[in-house]
């Protein structure tokens, strides 16, 4: 049994406070869902527990197992079984998934060698194509097929506890289904996942079922309940909570120096 | 000196006319544009001398690190000159020739290159060893490489390489050279001459892996006839300060050449690039993708220039400098140049000079890759590019793993030196 325990986390982007007192316990096997309007902030909540540069934690814990994560860096806490299913999948020019992969299962002691295996295994069960495997991390995938291709890390990687930032947002119905299917049936297992689904629709739900819902707006936990809260949701929309802080909790974007990497995309800069 | 100069009587008076051209010369400065951010007022050109470079037999050459199987030809020259010329049945018709006994050697030499424009020149000229001339005859294709490994190491020598690569019509050929010196404090000033005849083919790429004491000033000069191709490649590690200049001329209607490089700097060194990419006929294209990073406290310089004459309508020209500053004491300078006389031309230049991308590296260790190994990845996906497009396919794995070496080294001493640090303070 394992248990992600976020203590009363306070967290800034420069000096603007965006996690105001978030508190919320994700054990083995259940599925919390964080529901709320956008700029609320919920993915500032993803990004200050996985240790992503540009955030200040001002307050408050986080602890896996009894570790505490914030002092760590992020390879770590991902080494101590964190994962994080980004919203916007980076682009990683000239880095493939299983070069990746591989060096991550080297430092956390794990055999290198079945990487290969379990990357076409896990693309395989969610219809991921083969040839899309062997680009480099993200770069050309259309949305969903990021979305696939962080469900197929999710698989290979096997983490305690899973943060997936708005994993819908981009897929088509075909696919939802066989990414929420697939974490899914993590979540139901001897050594089961623990999931903390960040999402602004119900849809996510139709295969993955929450056993919480908590209702996120301001920087804290307005309301918690169960799979019911997002059906009332779902009908009321978020206008009880919108109105009270509208925050960008997008991190000043860092310069990207391989963001137009191909050699096609960099000729046509300035043509002309 | 060479005991091939008494086969070319010619070529004793070419270079005791050089030298005495040398000794009339102004040295370059760095208040001349080419010269600008070189360490050239740094280097004394007299502090150099090539019967020195002949004196070094003491030193057995270390053999070639990474033999390249199944080569055509491989030739061995040490201190400029030949110690060995092996060919295979791979050559087929083509020929490696020293040009003291090739029969058109006095028309070929400096024929692309031209007259000496500065003292540099003259000095290579001057004290020019034996002379590589590569030879394809039409329509003969020559797949495997032509290998050439060049190697000084006297302290105070002066070694001056020379490669001439001659493809006729409809031919093609590739040639590999593999630019090595010891850790003597020395000067090399190589030049490569690439001539592709009509509808013929060039792949070209040197291996610049020179000792940390070695100053180097190398000049690559291509003529790209109708509907030839020239790629001509340039992988950067060594020297104290080396630099190259690259210039390739688009001569025929619908030639196309490509500039490539991969460098990587460390210690206190600087790599120095200076192109020119030359269209002077209809229809013609030149791309260009150098890049580079910098570490330690090095330093590199790109500087770029395409001109299209007004004979050049329909040119494609491009040119992209793309540089990776890996630590703070680095320092990486990047100017591309058009210089454009013709309406009907699509050009584009394009550089950058960054840091290793936040996002990138925490997109790889939110997957568990430790910090050291997501640079190293992000460091060799941003070379992977450049060297996929490499002619050589034979030493890409090499120069992949040599920038990875370097990198990790680098690393390695940078934790030390955290490391020293806390233990200080």
């Amino acid at each position: 049994m394992s248990e992600l325990v976020i203590t009363d986390l306070h967290a800034k982007v420069g000096d603007k406070e965006i996690l105001k007192g978030v508190s919320l316990t994700v054990r083995s096997g259940e599925v919390h869902a964080v529901m709320g309007p956008n700029g609320s902030g919920k993915s500032t909540l993803s990004h200050v527990v996985t240790g992503k540069p540009g955030y200040t934690v001002t307050g408050g814990s986080v602890t896996l197992d009894g570790v505490s994560l914030l002092e760590l860096p992020a390879w770590e806490r991902a080494k101590a079984g964190l994962f994080l299913a980004m919203q916007y999948p980076t682009e990683v020019p000239g880095v493939s998934l299983e070069s990746m992969l591989t060096a991550s299962a080297t430092a956390a002691g794990r055999d290198p060698d079945v990487v290969r295996a379990r990357i076409a295994e896990e693309a395989e069960s969610i219809g991921f194509s083969p040839d899309l495997i062997k680009r480099p991390l993200n770069v050309d995938l259309s949305g969903g097929e990021k979305k696939r291709n962080e469900t197929v890390q999710l698989g290979v990687l096997d983490p305690k506890i899973a943060i997936l930032d708005e994993i819908d947002s981009g897929l088509d119905v075909d696919a939802m289904r066989a990414v929420t299917r697939r974490v899914e049936q993590a979540t139901n297992r001897d050594d089961a996942l623990g999931v903390l689904a960040i999402t602004h629709y119900k849809r996510l739900f139709e295969e993955l079922e929450p056993d919480h819902v908590h209702v996120f707006a301001a920087g804290v936990i307005q309301t918690s309940g169960g799979a019911e809260l997002a059906e009332e949701l779902e009908r009321t929309g978020y206008s009880d909570y919108v109105g009270l802080v509208e925050v960008d909790d997008t991190p000043e974007a860092f310069r990207n120096p391989f963001g137009d990497a191909t050699f096609a995309d960099s000729l046509n800069l300035h043509e002309g | 000196m060479s005991t091939a100069q008494s086969l070319a009587p010619w070529l004793d008076t070419y270079r005791s006319s050089a030298a005495a051209q040398f000794a009339d010369a102004e040295a370059p400065s760095n208040t001349e544009e080419v010269w600008r951010y070189s360490r050239i007022n740094t280097i004394d050109l007299n502090g150099y001398s090539a019967d020195a470079a002949g004196d070094s037999s003491t030193d057995p050459m270390p053999i070639d690190p990474m033999p390249i199987d199944g080569a055509a030809a491989m030739v061995v020259i040490r201190d400029g000159h030949v110690t060995s010329l092996e060919t295979t049945d791979a050559l087929g018709k083509a020929t490696v020739q020293v040009i003291s006994e090739h029969a058109d050697g006095e028309a070929l030499l400096n024929n692309l290159r031209g007259e000496p424009t500065d003292a540099i020149a003259h000095l290579h000229d001057a004290h020019v060893g034996d002379v590589i001339v590569v030879d394809v005859p039409r329509g003969a294709h020559i797949e495997a490489p032509i290998v050439i490994d060049t190697y000084s190491n006297a302290e105070g020598g002066l070694t001056c390489p020379h490669t001439i690569v001659r493809a006729a019509n409809g031919s093609s050929v590739n040639v590999f050279e593999r630019r090595r010196s010891g850790d003597a404090d020395q000067l090399v000033i190589p030049v490569v001459e690439l001539d592709a005849a009509p509808d013929a083919r060039i792949g070209y790429l040197v291996a610049q892996q020179l000792g940390p004491n070695t100053n180097s000033f190398e000049h690559h000069a291509a003529n790209v006839e109708q509907q030839a191709n020239i790629t001509s490649g340039v992988a950067a590690f060594g020297g104290s300060y080396a630099r190259t200049r690259a210039d390739i001329k688009m001569a025929g209607r619908g030639a196309n050449g490509d500039l490539l490089s991969a460098y990587f700097g460390d210690g206190d060194q600087m790599l120095d690039f200076r192109t020119f990419q030359d269209h002077d006929a209809p229809d013609t294209t030149s791309r260009l993708l150098f890049k580079g990073a910098v570490t330690g406290s090095a330093q590199s310089v790109y500087s770029g220039l395409i001109t299209v004459s007004e004979d050049a309508p329909g040119t494609n020209a491009f040119q992209t400098n793309r540089n990776l500053k890996l630590s703070d004491g680095a320092w990486a300078y990047s100017v591309p140049n058009l210089e454009i006389e013709q309406n009907q031309v699509a050009c584009s230049h394009a550089s950058t000079v960054g840091e290793i991308d936040e996002e990138q590296r925490f997109y790889l260790e939110s997957r568990g890759v430790p910090t050291t190994s997501a640079e190293q990845l992000l460091v060799s996906g941003f070379f992977a590019e450049v060297i996929a497009m490499f002619p050589i396919d034979a030493v890409k794995v090499e120069l992949q793993s040599e920038i990875d070496k370097a990198l990790a080294a680098d690393r390695a001493a940078q934790d030390d030196a955290l490391v020293k640090e806390e233990v200080s303070s």
